[in-house]
């Protein structure tokens, strides 16, 4: 009894400890986003903690012309339309290496997509997209992350739908109904959490990706990761509005992430752990 | 009622190809370009496009010969991913068993507290850091001078840049594996312990021989995710220390970067990527082996 209390009591306090490392930078950056003036950030050896708190740097994102409200809104239609294409693509062709076709190297062929570093490809991606037109685009844009973000969609869903019991769909189609009404009646709604949260991966992934978005955007279809690597100006760094704009990013995804927590683990896993 | 029925294997193949058609026109003809590119003498600065010379393999021994390469990116991205997936792991993990063995009360509220670092943008990540790194002004130095500790030089110092892009990796990243860990030791069957308290075994013994040899498939899988992770992304680096001072933080990722768009050397940017991609598809290969397929 004695050495569980020890090891609860010993285990509270690394676990604070833990935490705290996490939060303060995290409650650092949301104190810092309140911050109006560059001084109260940059110019004294002890950290301000007492300052007038305002507004003014997210009222700035959002309503100073060219200023994020265009790198908030391409990442958005960015990171949306990525995720509706890839979670459809990757439901049917998930339904299709699950059910129809067990193909166990075609899946890890595709699967293995995923891994090649985005480095590797995104010069010969920029001279096919500069001599197609693609280059600065939406179209260009989700096409590339969809293909990168499709790899993972597929892996993650078919595992999701080998966890539908096969009976299931196969006395649906001993009735006498179709394949895709299948996918509709049953597999859709026994897989929906799994790809929920397929869907919160691909979205999350878009949504914070640099490299590709720094190679093939210019100025009308960068995204927030973009606008970040601005604030770095020859003027200095626009240290309040990084602050804001983390804020920004972070918020959104934490909010989905909470109701979604049940699965996490294995969409971080490639579905390795359930 | 009943639909026009079309054949199963009409069926797969309409299913299938549109995905394959996405992945495939962005990822193999880029592939095979840069594969093609490599080959050249090619540096966008200086050579008209389409009449780069054909020079095969020099670009590798550029890269391959050059000892300078071999100490400094090679020794960094070594380094770098070993100490970074190192730190990871092991606190990751030590976490993991901590909070299973103590469930403290407000579980929930460590695991919302616990996913916070990766949703963040790892870009993002690493300017904060900078920020809360800056030797004179930052929070870092702050709380280390209050507690009469030395403050480092941290990212700005080419003894201590490594260390610094490192903690920050393993900030960021720590959290995923402890959240896997977790969920894996969650996962474990009781029987085992049963059945080895039964024999009067310890609990490190329980520990040694039950739950990590359970867990050793998991461990492979994260370390290996994370290994792939560190050598493919320089959002951190970039951030921080764009690969210096003095290239102490030149990962083989950054040196392609830095190739390819600083120097426009696309050539040589091309025939690093090989490289990379040849090592990140030795670590894939065995990670896909770990994948499981059968439900």
């Amino acid at each position: 009894m004695k050495t569980n209390t020890a090891i609860k009591i010993l285990g509270y306090a690394i676990l604070v400890l833990a935490s705290t490392i996490i939060l303060v930078p995290i409650v650092w950056t949301v104190i810092s986003s309140f911050k109006a003036y560059y001084e109260d950030l940059v110019y004294s050896p002890v950290p301000i903690l007492f300052f007038v708190p305002s507004l003014v740097n997210y009222v700035k994102l959002f309503t100073v012309p060219y200023l994020a409200q265009r790198n908030i809104l391409n990442s958005l239609i960015i990171s949306g339309f990525t995720t509706g294409i890839a979670i459809g693509l990757g439901t049917f062709s998930g339904y299709a290496l699950s059910r129809l076709w067990r193909s166990k190297n075609l899946t890890f062929f595709i699967l293995s997509i995923r891994f090649l570093p985005p480095i590797s490809f995104v010069v010969p991606l920029y001279l096919l997209y500069t001599a197609s037109g693609l280059l600065d685009t939406y179209p260009g844009l989700i096409l590339a992350y969809t293909a990168f973000n499709v790899p993972f969609a597929l892996w993650l869903i078919r595992g999701f739908i080998e966890d539908v019991p096969t009976d299931l769909d196969d006395s649906m189609i001993l009735d006498g109904y179709s394949r895709l009404q299948t996918i509709r009646k049953i597999i859709l709604p026994l897989a929906a959490p799994g790809i929920a949260v397929t869907a919160l991966f691909t979205f999350i992934f878009v949504w914070n990706e640099f490299l590709i978005a720094f190679v093939l955007t210019r100025a009308s279809t960068s995204t927030l990761a973009v606008f970040i690597v601005g604030l770095n100006t020859n003027f200095g760094f626009e240290w309040e509005l990084l602050f804001a704009t983390t804020v920004i990013q972070m918020v959104p995804m934490l909010l989905v992430v909470i109701f979604l927590q049940r699965y996490i683990a294995r969409g971080l896993t490639f579905g390795a752990v359930k | 009622m009943r639909q026009f029925r079309i054949s199963r294997r009409i069926l797969t193949l309409l299913l299938i190809a549109p995905t394959l058609a996405v992945v495939l026109s962005v990822t193999i003809f880029p592939l095979f370009y840069a594969a093609w590119t490599s080959l050249l003498d090619w540096n966008l600065l200086y050579t008209p496009f389409g009449s780069a010379p054909f020079v095969g393999g020099a670009n590798y021994l550029t890269i391959l010969e050059n000892p300078f390469f071999w100490r400094t990116n090679m020794l960094v991205t070594v380094l770098y991913s070993a100490g970074s997936t190192g730190i990871e792991f092991l606190a990751g993990l030590g976490l993991a068993i901590l909070l299973a063995a103590a469930k403290p009360r407000g579980e929930k509220f460590f695991r919302v507290i616990f996913v916070m670092p990766i949703l963040m943008a790892p870009i993002a990540v690493g300017y904060i850091w900078k920020y809360m790194m800056e030797p004179s002004i930052g929070l870092v130095n702050f709380f280390l001078r209050s507690l009469s500790l030395p403050a480092p030089m941290w990212n700005t110092s080419a003894s201590t840049s490594l260390i610094s892009v490192i903690l920050v990796d393993a900030w960021q990243w720590t959290s995923f594996t402890f959240l896997i860990f977790l969920a894996a030791i969650y996962a474990l069957p009781a029987e085992p312990y049963e059945a080895a308290s039964i024999d009067g075994a310890s609990t490190w013994s329980k520990f040694r021989f039950i739950t990590l040899r359970l867990l050793t498939p998991i461990i492979i899988i994260v370390v290996l995710i994370r290994l792939m992770d560190t050598m493919k992304f320089i959002d951190v680096i970039y951030a921080m220390t764009t690969g210096g001072p003095a290239q102490t933080t030149e990962i083989l990722a950054y040196y392609i970067f830095k190739q390819t768009f600083q120097t426009f050397w696309i050539s040589v940017g091309a025939a690093g990527s090989f490289i990379l991609l040849l090592i990140v598809n030795i670590f894939a290969n065995v990670f896909i082996r770990y994948l499981p397929w059968e439900r």
